[in-house]
């Protein structure tokens, strides 16, 4: 059943997933349009954003540059004495220049030792001295140098225990240690983590001798390559190689100092690099420029921000464009040139088989619907008939004619009774049209009216069930005993009836209003099922008789 | 076309009348109606009578080529709060079995069930909380609901009703 229909669409199945392709693409070319542009708008006014001056009395201390020159030199008792000597010396930053500012950045960026403390405090009183500097360039450098400076503490350390890990790093990696270079064979899985395990000796080595390592940069693709090439050794692909020996060695790297800090030691050094290559970046646009840094500055920061601005308003476009892109897709797909392309489009099978059960029901519920209605004729002709007979009821009055009034409460029970009858035969009929309604998933509109109509139904048959048990009591008294409490019976018996015929009246509203839905109901199924595979013959069977169907 | 959605409507119920009783049960479960008014024999020609192996069975019949069971209320339905007490609800002997209409539920055995009852109407709806005493509950929680100023408890067919029908024997 499916594959026949899959065969029925095939030839329009690639034309739509042709159309669907290029409408996603399109949709996620804009949607990567969309995120690079809120990127560069994030970008722009996140460099932007104007860092508020560090203010002067938590400067630590001016330390004179040449004394800094050389940081690696410089002891912890250095740093002692600087803090000391920075605690007491509490006075405002000295006014610094562009040019200045450049040369000492210069000098603090050629090599420097980022594992020394005094780096950070000679960092801290650069910060605090272009606090004096205005212009953007100088907020830029500033910030970053904030930034630099709060990695003090992760970087720190890294020298405070390179003497623990040349220890360990001897250890494994000398003669007679498991990873010595010598003895590992080419095929083992450690050759991938020895390798950066000897440059990493190499530079703690000079961490430990207090001097500045070649490039941090190689440092942190060391650190890098160790916990990658440590992962590695994670893979479950080597697990059939790892005997206990080499299940000995994995722990005593994972034992290494350098191995448990490596991820905190890569991050830091890595935004150190960052931060250090852009203060340099940052250093040589200073003295670029350093007149325009002043002046031009806030026109520069307002453009920037009218950049990021615009980036932000075309990512938002991008996005929107994306979302509508989509949107026109689908619609063209669903309200397509023509029905065909609707019901080719949408191989949902789920809706293909809804329509072929409401066509299959189709003919029970015009069935059942034609007969409700002309039970409805029916019942709404016996309703004016009893509304006659009761209104004939007053006419005789009391004492006149006994045997003709008891005639026409009798007969107007007898009219009463062969109602209810008729209402129970409507009353199936009409459930059955609910059932049939609700077993071909109809349209809301279309259940709500057989509610409704239902509904109504109801009604009427309490009323007229009142009415009946009116009438026996009627009968019963005026079989009995005296007449005297006929009027008010009959007065009663009026009231119901009137109310019966208004409700009848209104009732017959239903029914056309539950015709013409039913015809709606009809229209669609029919064009539906001419549109889709193999049921043409089937809905014209049944499409002419709801347009015969007289309206009740 | 609309998205057939039966969770965001309400539920449409189905009223069965059985002498003083009303049962309300959610119209999906229904799945066809009769009303057979001179048809049903007192001398319990046509239908199998409560003899043979068919205790406790009120009637048999056969719709679209499977039997019907027609079973007490008891027998059937679950209210809200717990089973039917059969002494309450099950008042007619099977033999007094007078009920007009017929109504079958949406079975998923070879077998279906049913009930004869005096009166069935519906589907109807009910407002969400007419009565304010609910208190917004879904009606489906509720223990009864309030329509044409009548008070209708509210049952569910009982998980495999058709269980064992055919085996019970006396």
């Amino acid at each position: 059943m499916i594959m026949r229909r899959l065969t029925a669409f095939a030839s329009d199945d690639s034309s739509v997933r042709s159309i669907i392709f290029r409408s996603r693409l399109i949709s996620a070319v804009l949607f990567l349009v969309a995120v690079i542009c809120f990127a560069i708008m994030l970008m722009l006014s996140g460099s932007d954003q104007p860092q508020p001056p560090a203010p002067a009395k938590q400067v630590v201390g001016i330390l004179p540059p040449e004394k800094n020159k050389a940081p690696a030199t410089s002891a912890p008792a250095t740093l002692e004495t600087a803090t000391k000597s920075g605690a007491a010396a509490l006075q405002p930053a000295q006014p610094i220049t562009a040019a200045e500012a450049t040369e000492q950045l210069k000098a603090r960026f050629t090599t420097p030792d980022y594992f020394d403390p005094a780096l950070y405090v000679a960092l801290s009183t650069l910060k605090a001295r272009l606090a004096t500097l205005p212009g953007a360039e100088s907020e830029a450098i500033q910030k970053q140098l904030g930034s630099l400076v709060d990695l003090e503490k992760r970087l720190t350390p890294v020298r405070g225990l390179s003497q623990t890990v040349n220890r360990e790093l001897e250890l494994l990696l000398s003669k007679g240690g498991p990873l010595f270079k010598g003895i590992i064979p080419s095929a083992s899985p450690f050759v991938g983590i020895s390798e950066p395990l000897e440059k990493l000796r190499a530079d703690f080595l000079a961490i430990q001798a207090k001097k500045p390592i070649d490039s941090l940069k190689a440092f942190q693709v060391s650190l890098k390559a160790l916990i990658e090439a440590r992962d590695k050794l994670n893979d479950p692909k080597l697990a059939p190689e790892m005997n206990d020996r080499r299940k000995a060695i994995v722990a005593r790297i994972d034992a290494l100092t350098v191995m448990k800090r490596a991820k905190d030691w890569e991050s830091a050094t890595f935004a150190a690099v960052a931060i250090s290559s852009e203060i340099n970046r940052l250093s040589n646009t200073l003295t670029a420029a350093p007149v325009a840094a002043t002046t031009d500055m806030p026109e520069i920061g307002i453009s920037r921000e009218m950049i990021s601005r615009l980036f932000g308003v075309l990512g938002f476009i991008a996005l929107v464009l994306s979302i509508l892109e989509i949107a026109r897709c689908d619609r063209r797909l669903l309200h397509g040139v023509s029905v065909t392309n609707m019901d080719s489009a949408i191989t949902n099978s789920n809706r293909y088989d809804a329509l072929q059960r409401a066509n299959e029901g189709l003919p029970y519920l015009q069935l059942a619907a034609k007969q409700v209605s002309e039970l409805g004729v029916q019942l709404i002709a016996t309703i004016k008939k009893l509304g006659a007979t009761v209104s004939s009821m007053e006419m005789p009055k009391a004492g006149a004619a006994e045997q003709q009034e008891l005639k026409v409460l009798v007969d107007t029970q007898y009219r009463a009774r062969e109602i209810l009858k008729s209402f129970a035969v409507m009353k199936e009929q009409s459930i059955r049209l609910s059932l049939a309604i609700a077993q071909t998933n109809a349209e809301t509109a279309v259940t709500d009216l057989s509610d409704r109509l239902s509904d109504s139904i109801e009604h009427v048959e309490s009323i007229t069930r009142q009415l009946q048990q009116e009438l026996d009591v009627a009968v019963a008294a005026q079989m009995t005993v005296d007449r005297t409490s006929l009027p008010a019976d009959a007065v009663g018996l009026k009231r119901d009836a009137e109310g019966l015929l208004m409700v009848a009246s209104q009732w017959s509203r239903h029914f056309d209003r539950l015709n013409d839905a039913l015809t709606d109901l009809d229209q669609l199924l029919t064009v539906a099922s001419t549109t889709g595979p193999k049921s043409d013959l089937g809905s014209d069977r049944f499409s002419d008789s709801s347009a015969k169907r007289e309206p009740a | 076309m609309t998205p057939i959605n039966s969770l965001a409507r309400p539920v449409r119920w189905f009223g069965l009348e059985l002498g003083d009783r009303r049962y309300a049960i959610d119209f999906r479960s229904v799945s066809t109606v009769f009303y057979q008014p001179a048809e049903m024999p007192k001398e319990g020609t046509a239908p199998i009578q409560d003899r043979g192996p068919f205790i406790g069975i009120r009637g048999l019949m056969v719709h679209e080529g499977s039997p019907v069971f027609l079973l007490d209320p008891s027998r059937l339905f679950t209210a809200v709060d717990g089973s039917l007490d059969a002494a309450l609800h099950d008042q007619l002997s099977p033999d007094q079995a007078s009920g007009k209409w017929i109504v079958i539920f949406a079975g998923d055995s070879l077998s279906n069930v049913g009930i004869r009852v005096d009166r069935a109407s519906g589907p109807f709806k009910v407002a969400a909380d007419p009565t304010g005493t609910a208190g917004g509950v879904d009606p489906s929680y509720q223990k009864e609901i309030r329509y044409l100023d009548q008070d209708w408890t509210v049952v569910r067919l009982r998980p495999n009703v058709a269980e064992g029908l055919q085996g019970e024997s006396a």
